[in-house]
């Protein structure tokens, strides 16, 4: 369980600039299910993604995940969970170019220091599951958007963590690859995953596997929607 | 080995890295390695240049006496010898006849030199390699030197000397004792000075106070002090090149400086993805340390290496006149490698440690600020 209490984010606190993107957020989310945070440009989905991920701290309040309370945790703490636990997956897919799509989904694995063969044995399957492995060896530039989304899926799950973050997965596919991405998405759920998504798409917070739809507005939660099998949250 | 092989992926990394940067890196390193080559030169240069004139020096007098008559150098009695050589301690004593001979028509300044037991006849001569080189007029080894009382007198080249020795004999000129007294007009009974070799060249200093006591008007000056006097004057003027390579040195940071303080939006891009997918503030200041280690050992390593090869094998063509300092008799010389350790050390912790440094510091900064906010 991830459970959020009280979390807001003001960012340039105490200046005249000072903008609050998150207020008051409180909640729960069961394992192993898909959650999406709707909501529009500016409702506050990246911020509440990023500080679920361990990637920016809140200003006030406190995250736990399972028994781990991580709000206060040391830096070197938060890129252990970070590595370990969450898998990103940008609205830009920021994958290093110049790099090969091997070298993309391998990189969150280097500061383990695996056997190199155990790891691009690894990687090799997992862009044969998300259909890209004819494109292993090509820089990441060279691909279209929806093959640089898989290879972003891929890169998320090289560590084998147990919950996927996606922030805007489909701003910039079309229906097909929308869809194609929330089957991969069902697939991990299925396979005992937690995926969080942030996004404005009707298409993804309307996917029928989708757990739970929160709604945000201005940075608070205005309608939440779950699923009749969801048993809690 | 998992650590090893931590190295391994960050390093290879580094080497991606630098590659998908390559104009920005390339002309760092060509500047670093340029500043590396100019400083190392002088460096190697004024050593090699010391070393000569050591090893052309080591077997000269431990002592020479010279005479100072109204602050002047004056020529020197030869019935000083035999109260000099019964001081105890003393080897030898042997008079030296030398001056100067300015030539007008090469405008240059030749050493004159009586040579004890002259092989050769009173007309016959033997010069340094940079007389020969400084007069295009010789014709069949021939030389016409006007003496003191304005006669010409024409003497023969018999031999040369050898250009390894050049440092201290490109402008000299060796004849017999009485052609030496004829050109310049030294009397009979004086020498320019006297050369003193003596039993245990520790006793150099306390022999000197003995023969100042008996002649106060004598100027005993040791071996080393030439030495000293030498190497005083190749540091100084190696100094003087380094103060005018500053700008360039000044360059180079100022180069360094923008690096340190600011890092593309690219790399700092790549720097908040890295942290995104788990990477530590310290892996990323590893992997920055390659990337400034690779960049600063390879220039070093180039220009060392370019700086060694222009001393020791082109002879130094963009520093020898500076550094030598002679007017018209430059000395063709053959620099042998002496490198000094301590030196190339200074070199090494005062460009490699500080351009380490530098290149951590906007990685930190970048790595130490929350991912969400270096990636936007």
């Amino acid at each position: 369980m991830i459970e959020l209490a009280e979390i807001s984010k003001t960012f340039h606190a105490g200046k005249p600039n000072a903008f609050t993107a998150l207020e008051g957020i409180t909640l729960s989310l069961p394992l192993g299910r898909m959650t999406v945070f709707a909501g529009p440009s500016g409702s506050g989905k990246t911020t509440l993604l990023s500080i679920i991920g361990g990637m920016a701290r809140p200003t006030t309040g406190r995250i736990r995940i399972g028994d781990l309370e991580i709000t206060s945790l040391p830096e070197r703490f938060l890129s252990d969970l970070r590595r370990n636990r969450f898998g990103f997956i940008f609205q830009d897919y920021h994958l290093i170019r110049g790099l090969t799509v091997l070298e993309n989904v391998m990189l969150p694995a280097y500061p383990l220091g695996p056997v190199h063969r155990d790891l691009k044995n690894r990687a090799l399957t997992l862009l044969e599951k998300v259909q890209l492995e004819d494109k292993a060896r090509s820089p990441v530039e060279w691909l279209s958007g929806g093959e640089q989304q898989r290879a972003a899926i891929a890169r998320a799950l090289i560590n084998n963590p147990e919950t996927i973050i996606a922030d805007e997965p489909t701003a910039h596919l079309d229906t097909d690859l929308a869809r194609a991405f929330l089957k991969i998405m069902t697939r991990l759920v299925d396979g005992g995953k937690t995926v969080l998504i942030g996004s404005h798409d009707p298409l993804v917070f309307e996917w029928k596997r989708v757990d739970r739809v929160i709604h945000l507005r201005d940075g608070r939660i205005v309608k939440e929607k779950t699923e009749a099998n969801l048993p809690c949250g | 080995m998992k650590w090893i092989q931590r190295q391994k992926y960050f390093l290879d990394f580094t080497l991606s890295s630098l590659l998908r940067r390559k104009g920005k890196h390339l002309s760092l390193l060509f500047v670093y390695t340029f500043i590396v080559f100019l400083i190392g030169s002088v460096m190697l240069f004024a050593g090699a240049i010391r070393k000569t004139a050591v090893d052309v020096l080591i077997d000269g007098p431990e002592m020479t006496v010279q005479r100072i008559i109204a602050g002047r150098h004056d020529f020197i009695p030869l019935h000083y010898i035999e109260s000099i050589q019964n001081i105890r301690g003393v080897r030898t004593v042997r008079p030296r006849l030398w001056g100067y001979h300015f030539h007008s028509a090469s405008g240059a300044n030749y050493t004159l030199m009586a040579a004890p037991d002259f092989e050769y006849g009173p007309d016959q001569i033997i010069v340094g390699a940079g007389v020969v080189r400084s007069w295009s007029g010789i014709a069949e080894d021939r030389l016409y030197l006007v003496g003191f009382d304005g006669r010409a007198h024409l003497l023969k080249i018999v031999e040369t000397l050898d250009s390894g020795i050049d440092l201290v004999a490109a402008d000299l000129i060796l004849m017999a004792e009485s052609t030496f007294r004829d050109i310049t007009g030294v009397p009979e009974g004086y020498a320019t000075d006297l050369a003193v070799e003596i039993r245990n060249p520790r006793e150099c200093a306390t022999i000197g106070e003995k023969i100042v006591r008996l002649f106060p008007e004598t100027r005993p000056i040791l071996k080393s002090e030439i030495l000293r006097t030498y190497a005083a004057v190749f540091d100084w003027r190696s100094g003087y090149v380094v103060v005018l390579l500053a700008g360039s040195v000044l360059a180079f940071f100022i180069l360094a400086w923008d690096r340190a303080v600011g890092l593309s939006a690219e790399e700092r891009r790549e720097i908040g993805v890295l942290r995104a997918v788990g990477w530590d503030v310290s892996d990323i200041l590893i992997l920055k340390w390659w990337e400034g280690g690779v960049i600063s050992l390879t220039a070093f390593f180039l220009g060392i290496i370019g700086a060694y090869l222009h001393v020791f094998w082109a002879s130094a063509p963009v520093f020898a006149h500076a550094l030598q300092g002679w007017a018209v008799l430059y000395p063709e010389l053959h620099l042998y490698p002496d490198p000094d350790p301590y030196q190339i050390g200074a070199l090494f912790f005062l460009t490699v440690v500080p351009f380490g440094f530098v290149t951590l510091i906007p990685a930190w900064k970048a790595a130490v600020t929350d991912p969400s906010s270096v990636m936007k």
